[in-house]
């Protein structure tokens, strides 16, 4: 039988721990399950178990997520680790914990399974050391560890600036900074300054590791295209364009990012309509003020609803716990709002700055089209040239070039190449991927075995 | 190879590809491979590409190794701990979506 709690949590990020906070403070029974081994999420990860020495080095933005695990430790929230939720159907989330199957069900599902680096598909991508510059940081945060030397980092977006400036801090020598935006980015951003002033310091911050960037020891070039690597001497290649020049350069990792799009998978399973942030080029759940999604009892919050960060994310946990207390009517409509006003206040001043971040790190759209030689199907090995020429033949979705080619049907389930598909057939039918259909989400949403699927329908009949 | 600059003073002993090695507590799997100074992680059942771990969160399945004799587990995901033993995956042939984990 499902386990019953009033709210299912999936994720236990900055976003699920502050609404299993807010909710069990107005009596509401939780559940809270995230995949990882600890709580954390991406920004925190590891937060629990990480060396006092790695937490001074990256400083208050990190252990601000001690005390956010602390308050949530603290709370009588049912926390479950290692825990994967691979469906969710009619109030029931189906989860497969260490090789068990477990369910739970709920009225209300808060879904906070938080946002992925964008896969960017360039040619040689598939090679050894060549990871998300996001994934470089989680490797720090997760494990301490270090990059094999010089590093090539490559795109687009605040984290990338983030990674630049912990390689500098680490004296990692790198190798040439080669970013994808150009100066159009920064003038066409001008206008959303006056409102991003309403949060000076992270403006400064962000400013701050602009000028590191600018200022690296290492080559930096703007507005580079056409990155493709290859593997020769036992070195990273990596050849590019600027302008009319093409230039190379050599390392030993190779860093890639253009931004952070939400995860999308569990809100799409569940039927919630989705809209198109034509800046970032990601879909994102359509929802309301609290979180509540299209579909009745399913909320979303965090980077998952939308790429806000960390402090949004948080915030949005603390309104959807009280809207669900709302519903479950242990507070009424009065008490939350009273509740909820300054959260509201708060919110309304850390999100100030996003047009800003859209438009000035919006990803090129061109340059998110990978070029033909290169592999966009990771697991199946399938290349961009091959795609064309399934959408020569007629085929013009993404689930339409799965059936001829099986992109997407491998171990990823199309987690790696479903961004790049949409860009490719944007570009080769001259439309806006708004307008196409994205892949067609099935449960389970993660590899399960059949036993275990057996033994989730069973307990369920 | 990539170091380990902030980790535990401790540490555990594992085997890859049946070699015992010491590697500090606390650490990834995935960041145990990379740690000892493989250059990837596993090979594609396809063409025997060599690959190694891209998302470190759990979304690529580039990091699939072999851990205690269970096949296709995430690297990324999973801590080491005493004892445990290691497999980098060549040929065995990676899941499809029911099978596997
Ligand atoms: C690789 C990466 C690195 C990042 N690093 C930073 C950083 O250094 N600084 C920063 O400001 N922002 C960073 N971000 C942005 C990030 O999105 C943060 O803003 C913040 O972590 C968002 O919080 P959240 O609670 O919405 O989601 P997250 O923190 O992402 O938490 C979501 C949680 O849900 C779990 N989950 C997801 N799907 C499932 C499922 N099916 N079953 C069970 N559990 C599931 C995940 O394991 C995760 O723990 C990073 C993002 C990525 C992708
Ligand atoms: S590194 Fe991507 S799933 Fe492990």
């Amino acid at each position: 039988m499902p386990v019953y709690s009033d709210i299912v949590i999936i994720g236990a990020g900055p976003a699920g721990m502050s609404a299993a906070i807010a909710a069990t403070r107005c009596g509401l029974s939780v559940t809270v399950l995230d995949r990882q081994s600890a709580v954390g999420g991406q920004i925190y990860r590891n937060i629990e178990h990480s060396s006092s020495e790695l937490q001074n080095f990256l400083g208050k933005h990190y252990t601000h997520g001690l005390s956010i695990a602390e308050e949530f430790h603290s709370c009588p929230a049912k926390l479950i680790t290692n825990a994967t939720v691979w469906s969710i159907e009619n109030g029931t989330v189906n989860v497969s914990c260490n090789g068990a199957a477990m369910s739970f069900c709920s009225t209300h599902i808060i879904i906070a399974s938080g946002a992925v680096e964008r896969p960017v598909a360039v040619s040689g991508w598939t090679l050894p050391n060549v990871m998300g510059a996001g994934a470089a940081d989680l490797l720090l945060k997760d494990s301490g560890l270090t990059l094999d030397a010089p590093v090539i980092v490559y795109g687009n977006g605040p984290l990338l600036l983030q990674s630049v400036v912990h390689l500098q801090q680490l004296d990692i020598p790198i190798a040439g900074i080669l970013l994808t935006a150009s100066y159009r980015n920064f003038i066409s951003s001008l206008p959303c300054m006056p409102q991003a002033l309403m949060r000076p310091t992270y403006l400064f911050e962000g400013m701050h590791m602009f000028l590191k960037t600018l200022g690296s020891k290492a080559p930096v070039f703007f507005n580079v295209r056409d990155l493709s690597l290859s593997h020769e001497d036992k070195q990273l290649m990596a050849s590019f364009s600027r302008g009319r020049k093409s230039h190379s350069l050599s390392g030993q990792t190779v860093l890639l990012h253009e931004g952070v799009i939400p995860d999308t998978r569990l809100t799409r399973l569940t039927g919630c309509l989705h809209d198109w942030n034509s800046l970032q080029r990601y879909w994102y759940p359509r929802t309301t003020c609290w979180g509540e999604t299209t579909q009745q009892g399913v909320y979303t919050i965090g980077d998952g609803a939308a790429v806000y960060g960390a402090e949004a994310a948080a915030l949005q946990g603390t309104l959807a716990g009280l809207e669900c207390a709302r519903s479950l009517k242990k507070i009424t409509k009065k008490e939350r709002d009273k509740k909820a006003s300054a959260t509201f206040r708060k919110l309304k001043k850390v999100t100030s700055t996003k047009p800003l971040i859209d438009t000035c790190f919006a990803p090129i759209p061109s340059k998110l089209v990978p070029t033909d030689e290169t592999i966009v199907c990771r697991c199946e090995e399938i290349t961009a040239g091959e795609i064309r020429k399934t959408i020569a033949q007629g085929f013009l979705t993404p689930d339409g070039i799965k059936s001829q080619l099986r992109t997407g049907m491998g171990q990823c389930q199309g987690r790696m190449c479903e961004q790049a598909i949409l860009e490719i057939i944007a570009q080769e039918c001259a439309l806006e991927p708004e307008s196409i259909p994205t892949y067609h989400i099935q449960p389970p949403i993660f590899p399960v075995s059949l036993g275990e699927i057996a033994r989730t329908d069973a307990s369920s009949n | 190879m990539p170091k380990a600059a902030f980790s535990s003073p401790k540490t555990v002993s594992i085997t890859i590809d049946g070699v015992k090695v010491s590697v500090p507590s606390g650490i990834t799997v995935t960041a145990a491979v990379m740690e000892v100074g493989h250059s990837y992680i596993r090979t594609t059942p396809l063409s025997g590409q060599e690959r190694s771990g891209y998302c470190q969160m759990g979304v690529c399945f580039e990091c699939l190794v072999t851990i205690d004799g269970v096949p296709n587990q995430q690297g990324c995901l999973v801590k080491v701990s005493e004892g445990m033993q290691v497999t980098r995956q060549h040929t065995a042939p990676v899941i499809s979506i029911h099978e596997g984990l």
